[in-house]
């Protein structure tokens, strides 16, 4: 009976008003990370080329604090990518919602955190990446490899409850496909808890191994 | 005295290479200390360990008697190997960085710049240097600061006659204010000029440490040249007071032994008929030195 189908606005008016705009956009918005990955990527080998990491140390600078300068510039861009996010999202949203209700502007806005944790894990595992290797080149390549096609075989290889602690996948999935929600289907609701710690703990694990590589080499 | 530097049996490998081989050297404050070798010796292996950008194999360093800290590092001026700078920022920029580095608050960038030689070209990205002008801006980013101890690697590297006596008068001006110089080099008449103090490496081992003046005094002699070349190097031969004799291609450089006078070696050749075209004192030359140095030590 056609009484029984869910009444579907197929425009992307839904998907824009608040609160579902944070995640919709969020999730959009972390495939665009790769593109800031590489400017990580770019920029630190060009320290490493040009031998201005080398002289930083020489003047004075422990290997610790240049490694905890280049998370700051991570959580730099990481910040500025998340502000423009908040910005782009308040005026779509705004410009969707006929009346605004203010107590939906700020729901699901733990979408936005967890966006931000997805973009500064990543760019730390850009960094470690790069720390390792060194070249620009060869260190965007592993990234893309890894990213689109070993991490996929391992994920298809691994049972499924060990496919969700992959890196990648756990950073992935602090936001999962959210638009099935607009035909009916069941989505996450909320950013899991146990997912942001894996996330955060793989943040963790990446920086130290880039200080441990840092320490072990010589520049 | 207290010790600027002191290193203990500091070895560097690389895989099967052994690039600096138990190495100990100290430098005392006030020193102006040249680290001399042909290339590939280890001069800037030891540099890179000891400015923390190397990691030795084996042995230790102690910056001012106090270890190896970073902070040490911060009142260390260097310029290693080759000037790394921000080549998207101007040369001011690129000092004010090292001047953050380095928690100078008024580090006097300006007067630093005009010191080197380079203020002109302070706002000019770092791309657009030449040689010359990198290595001039390494120096005033050296020089910021009060730094207690300069290091140098190769400081006139890329410089024209006029930028190397620039930086020759300006290392000893630094070395007559009291900071102690640390500087490698492969040119010897740079180090004559301006060291108190050599240590000479070789294959990353060292042959020679102590005062310039000792190992130069250890080759004044006396330049003779004669008619007969074999003659006299039998006639020297068999005088008594006769240390060592150096055949050149034209002339002996003979050393005396202790005690000895010249004008009695030159009475000694002409009894013994030898004809003398040329006699002359010859005062300690450190190429003279470091080549003996290098060809006694073996392989």
């Amino acid at each position: 009976m056609i009484n029984d189908i869910p009444n579907i606005d197929l425009s992307l008016k839904p998907m824009l008003r608040f609160p579902d705009v944070w995640q919709n956009l969020t999730y959009i918005a972390g495939y665009f990370k790769i593109i800031l990955a590489l400017i990580v990527i770019t920029s630190i080998s060009s320290e490493f080329a040009q031998g201005t990491a080398r002289q930083n140390v020489i003047d004075g600078f422990s290997r610790n604090e240049w490694i905890y300068s280049k998370i700051g510039l991570a959580k730099s861009l990481a910040l500025f990518s998340t502000l423009l996010v908040i910005g782009i999202g308040l005026v779509l949203g705004f410009s969707q919602n006929v009346k605004t209700d203010f107590s939906a502007i700020f729901t699901r806005l733990d979408f936005v955190f967890a966006y931000f944790i997805e973009l500064l894990v990543y760019f730390i595992y850009a960094l470690f990446l790069t720390i390792a290797l060194k070249r620009t080149g060869i260190s965007i390549i592993i990234l893309l490899v890894y990213d689109f096609i070993l991490e996929p075989i391992l994920s298809w290889s691994l049972p499924d409850q060990l496919n969700s602690f992959l890196p990648m996948n756990t950073i992935d999935d602090l936001n999962t496909f959210p638009f099935a929600k607009y035909v009916g289907s069941e989505i996450m609701e909320a950013v899991s808890f146990e997912q942001l710690v894996w996330a955060i703990a793989y943040g963790i694990l990446f920086g130290i191994l880039s200080l441990w590589m840092l320490k072990r080499s010589d520049l | 005295m207290q010790n600027t530097l002191s290193v203990r049996h500091l070895s560097k490998n690389y895989g099967a290479t052994h690039a600096l081989t138990d190495l100990d050297i100290s430098v005392k404050k006030g020193d102006v200390y040249g680290i001399l070798g042909p290339n590939g010796s280890g001069k800037t292996t030891a540099l890179g360990i000891v400015l923390g950008v190397t990691n030795a194999t084996k042995g230790s360093y102690s910056w001012f008697d106090q270890g190896s800290s970073n902070y040490l590092r911060k009142k260390i001026g260097s310029l290693l190997d080759k000037p790394n700078f921000y080549p998207h920022l101007n040369g001011f920029d690129n000092l004010k960085l090292t001047a953050d580095i380095k928690d100078l608050k008024h580090p006097e960038i300006n007067k630093k710049l005009e010191l080197a030689g380079i203020i002109k070209h302070a706002k000019r990205k770092f791309h657009t240097y030449s040689t010359g002008m990198r290595q001039r801006l390494a120096i005033a980013a050296a020089l910021l600061g009060k730094p207690e101890v300069l290091v140098l690697d190769e400081p006139t590297n890329g410089l024209d006659p006029e930028g190397i006596a620039d930086v020759r008068e300006l290392i000893l001006t630094i070395a007559r204010d009291g900071i102690t110089v640390i500087m490698a080099s492969h040119l010897l008449d740079e180090v004559q000029k301006v060291c108190s103090h050599v240590a000479v490496l070789k294959h990353g081992k060292k042959l020679f440490e102590g005062h310039v003046q000792s190992l130069l005094s250890g080759n004044d002699g006396i330049e003779i040249g004669a008619d007969n070349l074999d003659q006299l190097s039998s006639a020297l031969a068999g005088y008594e007071g006769v240390d060592r004799i150096d055949r050149k291609s034209h002339t002996c450089l003979v050393k005396l032994k202790p005690g000895y006078k010249s004008s009695e070696l030159s009475a000694f050749l002409i009894t013994n008929g030898i004809n003398i075209t040329h006699f002359a004192q010859n005062k300690g030359n450190l190429e003279q030195e470091f080549l003996h140095l290098l060809s006694g030590s073996g392989d």
